[in-house]
């Protein structure tokens, strides 16, 4: 076999909000190692669908290219993930480039993920120190809770969860798994669990936790293998006692 | 697209390292040195250019090189190529005698833990010179294999995956196939010791800037220059800003604007044959091959050119995408134009240097000179020779007397 091994993507394009996408074709010539980042570079370097037609590079986020930063996430053959894990070689051809379809779309690949951020800070995802003295150093946590801790830490805020999970849409405004288990993670903190019960506040009612139907597509998807069920239930289980509790405080 | 000026009394720089300029690196790809290149031009010194740390284990990737980190030695993984050149067997095959654990042999002191420069020509050396990378190629082996995969899972988890996902084989059960890349940039925008550069009001924390790790940054250290330089600077810049008397407006900042703009409608017009991801692909390329992990006058000297002659041609540039929206082309070739520009600095600060000292290695100068080069180098833009001059200003070494490194002394 004498013929050049190829790789072939298609790509939704859309140069602005206020136009209608449309799909282009490339084609590349294959070489070991490639992952979705690395044809994106490609690409940009020489911007030619695959009929010959000069185009532009296509417009994506990126940052870290390691699975740290969150920010190349978008739609890979359908599922989202982060394209920068994405191996060629591991892909269904032709590769199907999408945006993320629950967040508004900047350009290309492109979205505008602000309302994790907006969530993030509805639930006020911090641990409180007004840095006005030193505080001297903070209060020790035990192994256990480290081990605990750490894997909640790891969320790189790539929405991925929040793309697939079904109650994630604008008739609920459910607040999502990330800035969920979040609140765990600040609620386990010794000096974060001051901001507590504000927390669990946040997350009650229309869009808060009990929005959540259990589809587990969260848990499946997170590049970063975080326990998001598990904090899903912790946290409502949390919500539910300080509702309770507030009740007959009242 | 818009221009937009934000007045300010005083600004921090936190833009890190400049690993773009030689193409793949380990920095996130923002980390281009556009920032630091673009206060240099207008004015700032930049100090120790040439010093730039290699890191000896990273893994070889197609977008970018992805480190591995020291803990995978800290914990016991050892570097290893086959005896033999070319050697294709499965190398958990390979016999413990057929195999070279050449730190262990060269640095008994230290063994696999030496110091990343030294890691780094090591690698290069059995490479280049013995040829025994690994199926010929320049990659050899950092092996964790003989390590428990609890303990390995406990205390490795993070970088194990990174190779996993990345690399697409689980290093605890295959060798790591690693090579030294690009991965810190210990010179930086000059700064004292409230971290304020030469120019007033503008000051500079972090990697982007050159103050705490000398010719060679050593391994977990870069939280000083963070965190340490973070701590000074904010409230350094605060002070400063109080203390500012009122004054009037005097243009400036729309004056700026306006060049802006003007670069910006240029860039978009040129109608050129350059594609700016194609110059930078040769940026990298020249920049790897001359003034990384060894360097010749010669080849300095030759880089320095070959960068005169990619921004000639960056003039001659053509975006692809001439559109106002979200357009990432134009961003990126103002980087590029910042790049070609530090990258002059780090070409000639090097080709000046005729010692060796940390990460700056020139067989032509194998010994560190304390008398002639126990200095800083400052460079400056020459805007009407729209070129680099370099002075330099002695290092203060009254606290410590330096002496020799020494890694090859016997336990």
């Amino acid at each position: 076999m004498s013929e050049k091994k190829t790789v072939l993507f298609k790509i939704k394009r859309q140069p602005n909000p206020n136009v209608r996408p449309s799909w282009e074709e490339f084609e590349l010539p294959w070489h070991s190692g490639m992952n979705v980042i690395s044809s994106l570079m490609e690409i940009a370097a020489n911007p030619v669908t695959r009929e010959g037609k000069a185009t532009t590079p296509i417009t994506y986020d990126s940052n870290c290219l390691e699975e740290v930063c969150g920010s190349c996430a978008m739609l890979i053959n359908g599922r989202a993930r982060m394209a920068c894990s994405a191996l060629v070689d591991k892909l269904e051809q032709p590769i199907r480039l999408e945006p993320f379809s629950k967040f508004p779309v900047v350009r290309d690949l492109a979205v505008d993920r602000s309302v994790l951020f907006e969530n993030l800070k509805a639930v006020k995802a911090w641990v409180p120190i007004d840095g006005s003295y030193d505080l001297g150093s903070g209060p020790r946590m035990t192994m256990g809770e480290q081990e605990e801790a750490y894997p909640l830490s790891r969320c790189i805020s790539c929405c991925c969860c929040m793309e697939a999970c079904p109650q994630f849409n604008e008739d609920t405004g459910f607040v999502g798994a990330a800035a969920i288990s979040q609140v765990r993670l600040f609620n386990t903190h010794p000096t974060g669990a001051a901001l507590k019960r504000e927390r669990l506040v946040a997350l009650m009612g229309d869009g808060g936790i009990q929005e959540c139907g259990y589809a587990q597509n969260c848990v499946e998807i997170c590049p970063k293998d975080i326990p998001l069920t598990r904090s899903i239930a912790e946290v409502s289980g949390d919500v539910m006692k300080q509702a309770i509790g507030d009740l007959f405080r009242k | 697209m818009e221009v937009r000026a934000f007045a300010a009394d005083a600004i921090i720089i936190a833009t890190g390292g400049n690993g773009a300029i030689f193409g793949r690196s380990t920095n996130s790809v923002v980390c281009t040195g556009s920032a630091q290149s673009a206060l240099y031009q207008q004015g700032c010194f930049y100090a120790n250019g040439e010093f730039i740390q290699v890191h000896p284990t990273c893994i070889p990737g197609e977008d970018k090189l992805r480190l591995m980190s020291e803990s995978a030695r800290g914990e016991g993984g050892r570097v290893w190529v086959p005896k033999t050149p070319g050697d294709k067997r499965d190398p958990l095959s390979i016999p413990q005698n057929e195999r070279w654990y050449f730190l262990e042999e060269w640095y008994p002191k230290y063994g696999n833990l030496v110091p990343r420069d030294i890691a780094t020509r090591a690698i290069h050396k059995v490479v280049y010179e013995h040829n025994l990378g690994i199926d010929g190629k320049p990659m050899v082996y950092l092996d964790l294999t003989h390590i428990d995969r609890k303990i390995l899972d406990r205390k490795l988890e993070g970088i194990l995956e990174i190779y996993e996902k990345f690399v697409g084989d689980d290093p605890r059960d295959v060798p790591m196939k690693i090579f030294p890349g690009m991965h810190y940039t210990m010179g930086g925008l000059w700064v004292d010791f409230t971290q304020a550069t030469n120019i007033p009001g503008i000051y500079a924390a972090g990697e982007c800037e050159y103050q705490y790790h000398g010719a060679n940054r050593l391994g977990a250290n870069s939280l000083v220059s963070c965190i340490f330089g973070g701590f000074v600077a904010g409230p350094a810049a605060v002070n400063y800003a109080r203390n500012l008397k009122a004054a009037s407006s005097n243009g400036y900042f729309d004056a700026e604007r306006k060049r802006q703009e003007e670069n910006n409608a240029t860039l978009m017009k040129a109608d050129g044959t350059e594609n700016p991801f194609k110059l930078w692909r040769e940026l990298g390329d020249l920049m790897t091959k001359n003034a990384t992990v060894i360097r010749y006058n010669k080849n300095l000297q030759e880089t320095d050119a070959e960068l005169c002659k990619l921004l000639e041609r960056f003039r001659r540039i053509n975006l692809s995408d001439r559109t106002q929206w979200a357009n990432t082309s134009v961003v990126f070739a103002r980087q590029l134009y910042n790049m070609l520009q530090l990258g002059r600095v780090i070409a000639q600060g090097a080709a000046l240097r005729d010692e060796s000292r940390g990460a700056h290695y020139k067989p032509d100068f194998p010994e560190r000179d304390d008398k002639h080069w126990l200095k800083t180098t400052k460079a400056t833009f020459a805007p009407d020779a729209d070129e680099p001059k370099f002075e330099f200003e002695p290092v203060d070494v009254s606290l410590i007397t330096p002496r020799p490194r020494r890694y090859d002394a016997v336990k």
